[in-house]
């Protein structure tokens, strides 16, 4: 074990340039996984909130007690599509709009002239079954109207789908230039280990005295590999955010941006195990090509 | 077969290299054999020379010994280890036995001598607190004890072989396979390898040396094998026409 520490960091120094491109090449892909990593979280944090605002609302036929409306409501917060439901009873919708359009007009009032104005707010958990939602809701026997907004659920979850293609795009790109990547580096690493690894057989080295110290030094590329960008990724992010929010006020306004701490909370942990993943992973295939000797 | 088997390990016995109708080819089944039935026996402590021109099968064979290269056919016994039969950790085991000096010496340039040698040490899992000893006894038995902080590139060529040599002695090996030793070097560096070599002989080890070198095969009048064409054409106690 000593042997695999010692000799790791041994290797990582006796081969600088091999480590120096190992690390950079770790760094490339970490780097573009974070940036676009950071920038499809708020895209998605932006769609989140947007999904938020689209809602059905449901009116119910006159006279309609307010005891069957919670009954109805408690039916559709256990749909699976249904993220929640609020409730606005008559007075509560007649107590709004007098405030909004009448001001202190309304107080002559002394009925509620919207006493059947109940109504139910549906969120959805998935947009793509607005449709047969308002169908369904459309067809009970104690629902009066449903408003919704068709065009706006489905700008939204054509978007969802858009932005899960990107993600798969990216994360296929990401994966395809870091194998190029990886493959380059390892061909140089095979070339100056080879010799290396077939000594080292010869004297009677077992499989693990071998590889250990190449496993370290795989996962101390891969770490030190991970955590430059990191930091450059935290630093460009915040740059970014403030940059948009002094020089593009509407996006800003328009964007959700995540902070950076919330973004690291994943990106952090992801970030070192696939980089300690593609280090070690660089390591064992290097030596295992030799250690048949 | 059993009976075979048995035969064959007590036919090994006694020896510490024993092939019998050893046969060899690289590549497709239809090329001509780097060995084509080779069999020898070496017992413990002799010291042998394998002789031969380019392409007779001298390496093939010390490949084999070290169980780089597994045989087509035939039994290949070392140290009593029958080698067909040995796994990964039976073949590290067996290496630890062994010790290997090659022409192109295969030292770690970026390493000193003393890191070279004390390496096999490591590698074996010698105590820590027990290599800084031994390895300069090693040193000081091939003369290299002044050079022990040289880098390879900064040694002559016989320097370098007896770096690598005190690397194969360090852990005191059952066999010395050495593969054209003094293939790379001049006639004096030559001799001191030899020399050195022979010192190890009579200190009780096997010693076998493949080399083309007529005049140290001659001089050093020791048991020598001769191949040709993948095969044993002669095989004599000492080398003829010798003076010693």
């Amino acid at each position: 074990m000593g042997n695999a520490v010692k000799g790791g960091f041994s290797c990582l120094f006796r081969n600088k340039w091999y480590s120096l491109a190992s690390v950079l090449t770790v760094s490339v892909c970490i780097f573009l996984f974070g940036m676009f990593y950071t920038i499809l979280a708020d895209l998605q944090e932006t769609l989140a909130a947007a999904r938020e605002e689209v809602q059905v609302t449901v009116f119910f036929e006159e006279g309609t007690g307010e005891e069957e409306i919670l009954a109805f409501k408690g039916k559709l917060e256990k749909r699976e599509e249904v993220a929640g439901v609020d409730y606005t009873s008559a007075d509560e919708a007649w107590a709004s709009f007098s405030q909004s359009y009448l001001g202190d007009g309304g107080e002559s009032f002394q009925t509620n002239p919207l006493k059947d104005s109940a109504s139910l707010q549906i969120y959805m958990k998935d947009l793509g079954a607005q449709g047969d939602l308002v169908a369904w809701l459309e067809n009970q026997s104690l629902v009066r109207s449903v408003k919704y907004s068709g065009a706006a659920a489905e700008t939204l979850f054509g978007a969802g789908n858009l932005l899960t293609l990107a993600m798969t795009g990216v994360v296929g790109i990401l994966l395809a230039v870091s194998a190029f990547l990886i493959s380059m580096t390892i061909t140089v690493g095979i070339v100056s280990r080879k010799e290396e690894i077939e000594i080292l057989k010869y004297i009677g080295a077992s499989d693990f005295f071998v590889c250990g110290p190449y496993v370290t030094e795989g996962l101390l590329i891969g770490l030190i590999g991970a955590a430059l960008p990191l930091g450059a990724v935290w630093y460009l992010y915040d740059r970014a955010v403030l940059y948009i929010g002094q020089n593009y006020t509407l996006v800003y306004s328009l964007m959700r941006f995540l902070p950076a701490e919330t973004l690291f909370e994943t990106l952090v942990p992801v970030s070192l195990g696939l980089g300690m993943g593609i280090g070690l992973l660089g390591s064992l295939l290097t030596v295992r090509k030799h250690l048949k000797v | 077969m059993l009976g075979n088997k048995t035969m064959d390990h007590t036919a090994a016995s006694g020896s510490v290299i024993f092939l019998e109708n050893v046969y060899k080819t690289y590549g497709s089944k239809d090329q001509a054999p780097a060995l084509g039935g080779v069999s020898l026996k070496v017992r413990p402590g002799e010291f042998v020379f394998i002789t031969g021109r380019s392409g007779s099968g001298k390496t093939t064979l010390i490949r084999l010994l070290t169980r780089e290269l597994k045989a087509d056919q035939g039994e290949v016994y070392v140290l009593g280890e029958d080698l067909k039969k040995l796994g990964r950790s039976g073949v590290t085991a067996l290496r630890r036995r062994l010790g290997i000096v090659f022409q192109d010496f295969r030292l770690l340039q970026d390493r000193t001598v003393y890191e070279n040698v004390a390496l096999a040490m490591r590698a074996v899992g010698t105590p820590g607190n027990q290599i800084p000893g031994r390895v300069e006894e090693v040193l000081a038995e091939v003369g290299l004890s002044d050079k022990k902080e040289a880098m390879p590139g900064q040694l002559s060529g016989g320097e370098q072989q007896k770096a690598a040599l005190a690397r194969a002695l360090v852990n005191r090996p059952e066999i010395i396979l050495a593969d054209e030793p003094t293939g790379n070097l001049d006639q004096d560096s030559a001799r001191e390898i030899m020399a050195l070599l022979y010192k190890v002989y009579r200190e009780g080890t096997t010693v076998l040396v493949v080399t083309h070198n007529r005049e140290i095969v001659q001089r050093m009048q020791k048991r020598v094998i001769t191949m040709d064409g993948g095969l044993v054409v002669s095989d004599l106690e000492k080398a003829p026409g010798g003076k010693r």
